[in-house]
């Protein structure tokens, strides 16, 4: 049998991390009076309150996507390609964290699924960021 | 090389080829070690294949709900749907889903004024750092079970109105943002935000007159203050809804749409000046102009005999995105009247005045030329004020004070501003306006804001009636400790309001409320210290003719000024007639 290689435990540890942050977008974020609500449902009523700044808005949609580049992130480190697995975990995890560092940074009450995000999100573009590395270090080889 | 080596190595120096390897044992496929390879290999396969299944799932439905999300961010389904969801958002004081409910325009152009109009309070300690938009503790209003009708008015507009429902509201004084300056304030005038305890419930909203409107802004339902007030307006006036509104008026920069309206204006042209406000603020009104307003009923000019011109006139516009203000360097205004023919330029600080305008100035203020400065309208103020100072003495103290902190503030720059839709620029009124409140804000300390206090309290605490109307006033026999001046941390007293009540007073043609009564014999057992004659001395009160002595004794008492001196014989002869 064909040993594991470290890029490849590596995209399967960021790829598992990614799909433990994207679980927690679906939980309550965040609340603005008594109303909390998941990180989809404050995208959506903040782009429709207008309160995005321009930078942002253009860039929110995105956040819809976290589930679906979580699935392919595991089915790219299932499939032993852990470059990619390795790229669309950095990915994930970046807009994760950033998303939810910067909901966290806003002026709504934020619960603690938020800070939850951050740190999986930050760990989950480190494991991104080791699996492309290994992989190139042993593409190198 | 090792000895070893040689001890292997054949006399002609050739190596020995190595032994063939032993023969393999057969493999028993029931050996313990070949069962668990069996089960790693079928394991890792398994453990992929799962992974790979889940990933797809994952994958191929976070893509379906990526496009059902991305693009879909709009409005409500119906009219109704946008009320409800206003309503569900106050009840949960969630200012982003009210946000979320309103019209885009009229939400951008009060969002931003609200953001900054909630900051400098709280730099002004007006409201603490407790204080949230998106939640205002000790503050909770409810809407339950509310039930909707809606009536269409044109395609596009509804009245939605509310059938049924509950609705409740409650204020705990002891949670409120109340910042440190404000609650200082209120401690001076004998108030205290903690006892602000009040609740009151409606169990039934249905309305037959009250509606909102709704507006289909193209990707779905909000509500839209400015259609609420004019479709009221409307209904009131019984006109049609008119099938065509205004055209707005657009410029190609700031500086042209601010022309546009100030060059409309001085000619009368209401028409023109209203088409070139921003359709974000006011697309209710071009809507329905027609309707509302009879443009053959406005007076033009020519029928006023006024001839009115725009001269001087110097812009310059400072642009961020969509938004700029636009400034007045130079303006000026001549006008031509059966009576009067004259004008005036303000630029640089100063006013340069021509013709009549200068003759009555020349005359009123005594002015040697033709310009007044801003130094020079400082020393008239002044010179106001010293009036006013000299009026201290009649109990207007503090007065100049009120205005000095005034003059003495850092003067905000006035801009207008105006907004780019589309393209084109319009001048934005509202914004305008809180763009200059917030600016004017921005120059004010909390020192000015307790200056502006003292000059209050001094103001009203000076002496109307000799006593002040914060303190003293009128002070029955026996009564003086408790009637001590708020400073000494005297007497005081708060009402909790169930209802909206009657008039302070009651109905002088009526029988004395319960809460009228209850101040006169306060009063009285102040007054004489035992409850039976203040029992007696009620009683004596109520033998009078006239009511109206009994409100004004029991305001006195209440508000702590000082009666007429018929309420206070009146007082007095109850108190006699009592053996006080």
């Amino acid at each position: 049998m064909r040993g594991h290689r470290t890029s490849e435990v590596a995209a399967a540890v960021a790829a598992a991390l990614g799909v433990l942050a994207a679980a927690v977008t679906p939980l309550p974020f965040a609340r603005s009076g008594t109303r909390w609500r998941s990180s989809y449902e404050l995208v959506d009523i903040a782009e429709r309150a207008g309160v995005l700044p321009d930078a942002i808005a253009g860039l929110a949609p995105l956040w819809f996507l976290v589930p679906a580049l979580a699935g392919a992130a595991v089915v790219a480190a299932a499939l032993r390609r852990p470059a990619i697995a390795g790229g669309l975990a950095t990915t994930l995890g970046a807009l994760v964290g950033t998303g939810s560092l910067l909901t966290w940074r806003s002026s709504l009450t934020t619960g603690a699924v938020v800070v939850v995000a951050i740190v999986l999100g930050a760990a989950t573009t480190l494991g991104g960021a080791v699996a492309l590395g290994a992989a190139r270090k042993e593409a190198a080889r | 090389m090792s000895d070893h080596d040689d001890v292997w190595r054949r006399p002609d120096g050739d190596v020995p080829p190595p032994p063939p390897p032993p023969p393999a044992p057969p493999i028993d496929p029931l050996a313990p070690a070949a069962v668990e390879q069996s089960h790693v290999r079928r394991g890792g396969l398994g453990a992929r294949v799962g992974a790979i299944a889940l990933g797809a799932l994952l994958l191929v439905g976070g893509v379906a709900f990526a496009a059902t999300q991305v693009g879909g961010s709009g409005g409500n389904d119906s009219p109704e749907d946008a009320v409800a969801q206003m309503l569900d958002a106050l009840s949960d004081e969630d200012l982003l889903g009210v946000l979320a409910s309103l019209d885009p325009g009229e939400r951008d152009t009060l969002r931003q004024p609200a953001e900054d109009l909630f900051a400098e309070l709280e730099r002004l300690e007006v409201v603490d750092d407790s204080f949230e938009l998106t939640g205002i503790d000790g503050l909770d209003l409810a809407f339950s079970d509310v039930t909707y009708r809606t009536e269409p008015i044109v395609d596009g507009l509804a009245r939605v109105y509310v059938t049924g429902g509950r609705a409740s509201f409650a204020v705990d004084g002891r949670e409120l943002p109340v910042g440190d300056f404000l609650a200082d304030a209120l401690e001076r005038f004998g108030v205290d935000p903690a006892d602000l305890q009040e609740s009151d419930a409606e169990d039934d909203l249905a309305s037959d007159d009250t509606f909102l409107v709704a507006r289909d802004t193209g990707d779905g339902w909000r509500v839209s203050i400015g259609y609420t007030a004019v479709e009221a307006a409307r209904g009131s006036m019984g006109a049609p809804v008119p099938a065509t509104g205004m055209q707005a008026i657009g410029a190609a920069s700031p500086e042209e749409a601010v022309e546009g309206l100030l060059r409309s204006a001085t000619a009368l042209d209401l028409r023109g000046a209203v088409g070139r406000l921003s359709p974000h603020e006011f697309a209710a009104l071009h809507h329905y102009w027609p309707v509302l307003v009879d443009e053959a009923d406005l007076p033009s000019a020519d029928d006023l005999g006024v001839s009115v011109e725009l001269t001087d006139l110097e812009l310059d516009a400072d642009t961020d995105g969509d938004r700029a203000r636009v400034f007045i360097r130079s303006i000026g205004v001549d006008v031509v009247a059966e009576d009067f023919a004259g004008g005036g330029t303000v630029a640089d600080g100063c006013v340069v005045l021509r013709g009549d305008a200068l003759a009555a100035a020349q005359e009123e203020l005594g002015l040697d030329d033709d310009t007044i400065c801003r130094d020079d309208i400082q020393g008239l103020l002044e010179d106001a004020m010293d009036e006013a100072g000299a009026m201290s003495g009649m109990g207007i103290g503090g007065l100049e004070d009120l205005m000095g902190a005034g003059l003495d503030a850092e003067q905000p720059a006035f801009g207008i501003t105006t907004t780019k839709i589309d393209g084109q620029w319009y001048v934005a009124p509202i914004r305008t306006f809180a763009d200059l409140g917030i600016a004017a804000l921005r120059t004010v300390e909390r020192e000015d804001l307790e200056a502006a206090v003292d000059a209050v309290e001094e103001l009203f605490g000076g002496g109307f009636f000799g006593g002040g109307m914060l303190g003293g006033g009128f002070v029955p026999p026996g009564l003086t400790d408790e009637f001590g001046d708020f400073d000494d941390g005297g007497w005081s007293e708060y009402e909790e309001f169930e209802d909206i009540g009657e008039p302070i007073g009651g109905d002088p043609q009526g029988v004395l409320d319960p809460g009228t009564e209850r101040i006169l014999y306060e009063l009285a057992e102040g007054a004489t210290g035992d409850p039976e004659a203040a029992q007696c001395v009620l009683a004596e009160l109520q033998r009078t003719d006239d009511a109206f002595l009994l409100f004004e004794l029991a305001d006195a008492h209440r508000y702590e000024f000082e009666p007429s001196a018929e309420a206070q014989d009146l007082f007095f002869a109850a108190l006699e007639a009592c053996g006080g």
